[in-house]
């Protein structure tokens, strides 16, 4: 480090100072000046200390709920192990191996229709209440872990066992009970004691489910969750050739099994059944879709709390800034006694990081309390508690992000410092030379990005999200700051017009430009903020209006699963009969497992993160002979109609790029336990907004036509829907259908679309909430950063304030000067703000979610219009004391 | 009031907190001051000149007793009345100058007329009072670029350009050297002479007061009488 040459004393003529020597008086100084106290330090902390809090608290929940989650594995999972199978369950010789090694509890899971009229057996009427469940059969061992709690407190087996004393009085079949969750009972508007119809069996409900101990272990839930015996859901009669049921087998181990012993015990089961096709998971992590939800989210929340904590860093530069301003005088008096630029560094640079460390201290604090306090607010969501321990990996990254960001934002107005003259000391402090910053100053900044970079992407673990997000942040940054220059230059342009509206513009275009104007903290801390609030809301805004414009236009009315290839035709029959028949489309269905990828075992190939998704349990495959309508090849030929031979492969195009597939590679897929390898005949584009059949993988008909299977069926309708109560409910044609499709095929689970539409948009809807209550965190930041500034500036205001009283002005026009000074400014962040950040939401829109760009006018001006008033109310929040202050004594003081 | 008696002050008291009580500034003070006279206020340090010339401004809130100018009685009126009233009443040039750093000449004298609603010929107004204290060159330059007699000038043209019937000084050459100081007396006084403003300065300066109809020497927030 340099030392300056030009102002310091004797020192510099002799030896320099050694380096132990100027470390010690520096620590010195540097203590015996912060005796003083922590008053001008105080929006330094609060920034430093609320971006890492941010930071901090997301990785700490984050951390705390997966370690929660794991802990509790055993119950989540429902065995040590278990194994999911499509279509099939374990051949004779799998379960002797199993049952020698495990104790075995088996269900099966699929998604089907309920169906309740107070007329119970003679329901086939249009008055039947219908819902979408998640249908599970257990056996008599479940749960093998955790307990299965209902009301009323009675015996799971004998709720869900034949209930005799029913099937007495009714003179028919045997009946099953029927355990079921809260939210079912208030759809169908029924009570414990009446009886459902699932399939074609009736069953009355014993129960309500009120913990489930493995619900979690399940992927994403489309309805409200239904037990039934085994033998009930055999009674019921969908378990049909082909049905979409899940079976899934947790096991106990025989004797305790440590972690590494899990793994053994996953390997050996996979090399005793090679081909089982099945899809293995341990307790220690029992549910991944949920532990992959959290992980993301978590990084998410900590790139929208590190733009809190840049916004931050704003705050921090100006307090160093008006901090070492009033040290101006004691820097060059210690220069004028020998001190060097480098120690006068040296000392205020460990002024800055000691109370970095202190405001570093105070976020993580409150950061690590944070699973403290979401415990309260999770308790009732989730079936387990949060680990409640301290985590250091995310305090660590918080404290990294802190430090870097403090010693970061703190380094210009540092080096500036140390450059300072001996003569200032006789010169206004407002006359000051723009030098450039030192060599040395800007590899500091180097590194300090370079620090931000990897832990960054330590954190969030995708190289091209953390730079895309970096590099955001920095353009952002850079391009509100020119943009604070041009609006200081423009207001320093158009103050110099001799006739203005009023002597109140001028003064305000004047304070717009003037050396310690707020002008650049406006710009920056409003400006970032609402960047990110906008982006967010755009964002949202766009994935809204795809769901509620093309998408419900596009999609079909209903998807069926699970039609036998039996019915086909008299479901085909049912739809084209109804009112508003628009078309339909139907593909046979089954599920598969990718084993391998050019004969590269699938869990050794490292798939690019959009496709990650495929090779993670089963997928669905279809066949087809001639090339289906609407098919839109990007490579290859398709297959002759006739085409007798191996298997051929038609992918999706972009899934293949991710997999590194070409044509000619070759897939292995395992169905129904028998692996098959197919060569890639072509590619295809798939639309996957259009909400129809697609599927991945489209094979040439053998062998897949020989398994048994259903098909998945689309029918569109032009819809009419009427408005109950806030529930939007079909009338008209698709009523009629879907209550023909319900009575006629109990076997057949109808989904509608737009219900499904709408869950997702309830699930975005919390998603976005919670996102905006983060970003909230940086408008938090931005207003503490601006209030910073306009404090900074309460003196001269004050001396204004009085300059224009004694000139005549009232107080209301002195306000005026404010309003219109922070108004422009704040409009001139909002706008700013609302390019780049239109620009951002554009790019994420087109690029990362590949949905047509929607301009939301609305949601922009609404940004802007609260931007600049905030940036307003802040303003004259902060002047207002002026506005009181007596003239005299200001005047006397001067 | 007499028509020509433009100030008249009565039994004026003046007191001011601070940690160790009230400190009682002003102790009863009784003035009349005629239109177009010049009246010197002197005395040593802490005597109260300073907080006279404030209150009489309308800057300092009279503990007790009544200042009557031009007819209309200040302490009956609130902040922002003053502050109209200073508008087109009172012109007033301090020590330390108190120019706007952020506005030019031009505009620091432009603005006591804007704020006064004056929109016809103000910029005129402004140029014609720069140029009367002999800054015409220096229009579009700001407080910092200014030596302090410049400042001191543009300080006066900006108490005088709406004309007000009296003009304040708080030691107006106390900041400044003595040629400096000599030339901008030269300037108020010849203002005096030329606009024909009632005019009100403190000085400790003895040889400036002399230049004036009348002395008042306060003594311990008193007038001295003796």
């Amino acid at each position: 480090m340099p030392g300056d040459t030009q102002s310091s004393g004797v020192n510099n003529l002799r030896k320099p100072m050694m380096p132990n020597l100027a470390v010690r008086l520096a620590v010195r100084l540097a203590f015996r000046e912060l005796k003083g106290g922590i008053r001008g330090f105080r929006i330094f902390l609060a920034c430093l200390a609320l971006g890492v809090m941010a930071i901090a608290g997301v990785g700490s929940l984050s951390e705390a709920l997966v370690s929660g989650l794991n802990a509790k594995g055993q119950s989540i999972l429902g065995g040590d192990l278990s194994i999911t199978m499509m279509h099939r369950t374990l051949n004779a010789a799998e379960e002797e191996w199993l049952q020698a090694r495990y104790d075995i509890s088996s269900s099966n899971e699929m998604r089907s229709m309920v169906r309740y009229s107070q007329a119970e057996e003679n329901a086939e009427t249009d008055q039947m209440r219908h819902a979408l469940v998640e249908l599970k059969a257990v056996d008599s061992f479940y749960p093998l872990y955790g307990t299965l709690e209902i009301k009323p407190a009675i015996d799971p087996r004998v709720a869900l066992g034949v209930q005799q004393s029913k099937a007495e009085d009714s003179n028919q079949d045997i009946k099953y009970g029927a355990l079921v969750e809260l939210a079912l009972l208030e759809t169908l508007g029924i009570e414990v004691g009446d009886t459902i119809k699932i399939g074609s069996g009736f069953f009355p409900v014993t129960g309500v489910i009120r913990s489930e101990p493995d619900r979690l272990s399940g992927g994403f839930s489309i309805g409200p969750r239904v037990l039934l015996s085994k033998a009930g859901a055999r009674h019921s009669g969908l378990y049909q050739p082909g049905s979409f049921v899940e079976n899934n087998y947790r096991l106990r181990s025989i004797i305790p099994l440590s972690e590494s012993d899990l793994k053994v015990a996953k390997v050996e089961m996979n090399e005793a059944f090679p081909d089982a096709g099945w899809q293995i998971k341990e307790r220690t992590d029992a549910s991944p879709s949920l532990r992959r939800s959290i992980e993301r989210m978590a990084i998410f929340l900590t790139l929208v709390g590190l733009t809190a904590l840049v916004v931050g860093g704003i705050g921090v530069g100006n307090a160093v800034r008006a901090y070492l301003d009033h040290r101006r005088n004691t820097i060059a008096i210690i220069k004028s006694l020998g001190a060097t630029g480098a120690l006068v560094f040296l000392f205020y640079m460990l002024q800055i990081f000691l109370m970095a460390l202190l405001g570093i201290f105070l976020g993580l604090a409150l950061g690590a309390l944070t699973p403290l306090l979401a415990n309260g607010l999770l308790a009732s969501l989730l079936p387990f508690d949060l680990d409640m321990r301290l985590f250091p990996a995310p305090l660590a990254a918080a404290t990294g992000f802190g430090l870097l960001t403090a010693i970061g934002f703190a380094l210009n107005p540092l080096a500036r410092a140390q450059t300072i003259p001996v003569a200032s000391l006789f010169r206004d402090s407002l006359v000051t030379e723009k030098k450039s910053l030192p060599f040395w100053v800007m590899g500091l900044y180097a590194l300090c990005l370079l620090g931000l970079v990897l832990i960054s992407f330590l954190v969030v673990r995708y190289i091209e999200i953390t730079l895309w997000f970096l590099a955001g942040v920095t353009a952002s940054y850079l391009i509100l700051r020119f943009a604070a220059g041009i609006i200081s230059s423009l207001a320093r342009f158009a103050g110099r017009r001799r006739k203005l509206p009023s002597p109140e513009f001028r003064i305000a275009l004047k304070n717009i430009h003037r050396p310690d104007a707020p002008t650049q903290a406006v710009m920056l801390s409003i400006g970032l903020a609402v960047t990110l609030l906008s982006v967010i809301s755009l964002v949202d805004g766009n994935l809204k209006a795809e769901i509620d414009g093309d998408i419900p236009d596009l999609a079909p009315s209903f998807f069926l699963l699970d039609v036998q290839t039996q019915q086909l035709e008299g479901v085909k029959r049912l739809a084209t009969a109804s009112d508003g028949f628009r078309g339909l489309n139907t593909s046979p269905m089954l599920r598969g497992k990718l084993t391998h990828v050019n004969g590269v075992p699938s869990r050794d190939v490292t798939p690019a993160p959009e496709a990650e998704w495929v090779l993670r349990g089963d997928r669905g495959l279809t066949y087809a002979a001639g090339k289906p309508e609407g098919v839109e090849l990007t490579e290859g030929e398709w297959w002759p109609a006739d085409y007798i031979g191996p298997p051929l492969l038609s992918m999706d195009y972009e899934i293949a790029e991710g997999l590194g597939l070409e044509l000619g590679d070759t897939v292995t897929m395992n169905v129904l336990g028998r692996p098959f390898t197919a060569e890639i005949s072509n590619m295809r584009k798939v639309n996957w907004e259009s909400m129809g059949i697609n599927f991945v993988f489209l094979f040439s008909p053998q062998p897949l036509a020989s398994a048994p299977h259903a098909h998945l069926m689309t029918i569109s309708l032009d819809d009419v829907e009427s408005e109950n109560k806030g529930e939007v409910i079909p009338i008209g044609g698709e009523a009629a259908l879907r209550n023909a499709l319900i009575n006629e095929y109990p076997n057949i689970t109808v989904i509608r679309i737009k219900e499904s539409l709408e869950t997702i948009k309830d699930i975005l809807d919390d998603f976005g909430l919670a996102v905006r209550a983060m970003s909230a965190l940086s408008i938090i930041t931005g207003i503490l950063v601006l209030s910073g500034a306009i404090a900074g500036g309460h003196r001269k205001r004050v001396y204004d304030a009085v300059m224009m009283k004694v000139l005549g002005a009232e107080r209301r026009r002195i306000l005026y000067v404010y309003l219109i000074e922070y108004g422009l400014t704040g409009l001139g962040a909002s706008l700013i703000a609302a390019f780049i950040a239109t620009f951002a939401a554009w790019a994420i829109v087109k690029f990362v979610l590949g949905i047509a760009w929607v301009m939301l006018p609305g949601t922009l001006a609404l940004t802007i219009i609260c931007a600049t008033g905030i940036s307003m109310f802040l303003g004259l929040l902060g002047t207002w004391r002026s506005l009181g202050a007596k003239a005299a004594p200001v005047l006397r003081s001067d | 009031m007499s028509t020509d008696l433009l100030l008249e002050v009565q039994n004026l008291h003046v007191s001011l907190p601070s940690l160790a009580g009230d400190v009682h500034i002003l102790k009863g003070i009784d003035l009349s001051v005629k239109k177009g006279e010049a009246i010197g206020l002197t005395g040593p340090s802490g005597s109260g000149k300073s907080t006279l010339l404030m209150t009489l401004a309308g800057l300092e809130l009279p503990s007790a007793g009544s200042v009557v100018m031009n007819g209309h009685c200040l302490s009956d009126m609130d902040e922002d009345a003053l502050a109209r009233f200073r508008q087109t009443n009172i012109g007033i040039v301090f020590q330390s100058f108190h120019l706007i750093p952020t506005l030019t000449a031009f505009e620091n004298v432009t603005l006591p007329l804007e704020l006064a609603g004056m929109d016809k010929d103000y910029l005129e107004k402004a140029e014609t009072a720069l140029a009367n204290v002999g800054l015409a060159h220096r229009l579009d330059h700001y407080p910092g670029q200014l030596s302090g007699g410049e400042q001191q000038r543009v300080a006066l043209a900006r108490a005088v350009v709406a004309q007000p019937p009296v003009l304040l000084a708080d030691e107006p050459t106390g900041n400044l050297d003595q040629s400096n100081g000599s030339q901008i007396m030269d300037l108020i006084f010849g203002l005096k002479e030329s606009l024909g403003v009632t005019l009100i300065m403190v000085t400790h300066d003895m040889n400036l007061a002399q230049r004036c109809d009348r002395i008042i020497p306060l003594c311990d927030g008193m007038i001295d009488a003796g």
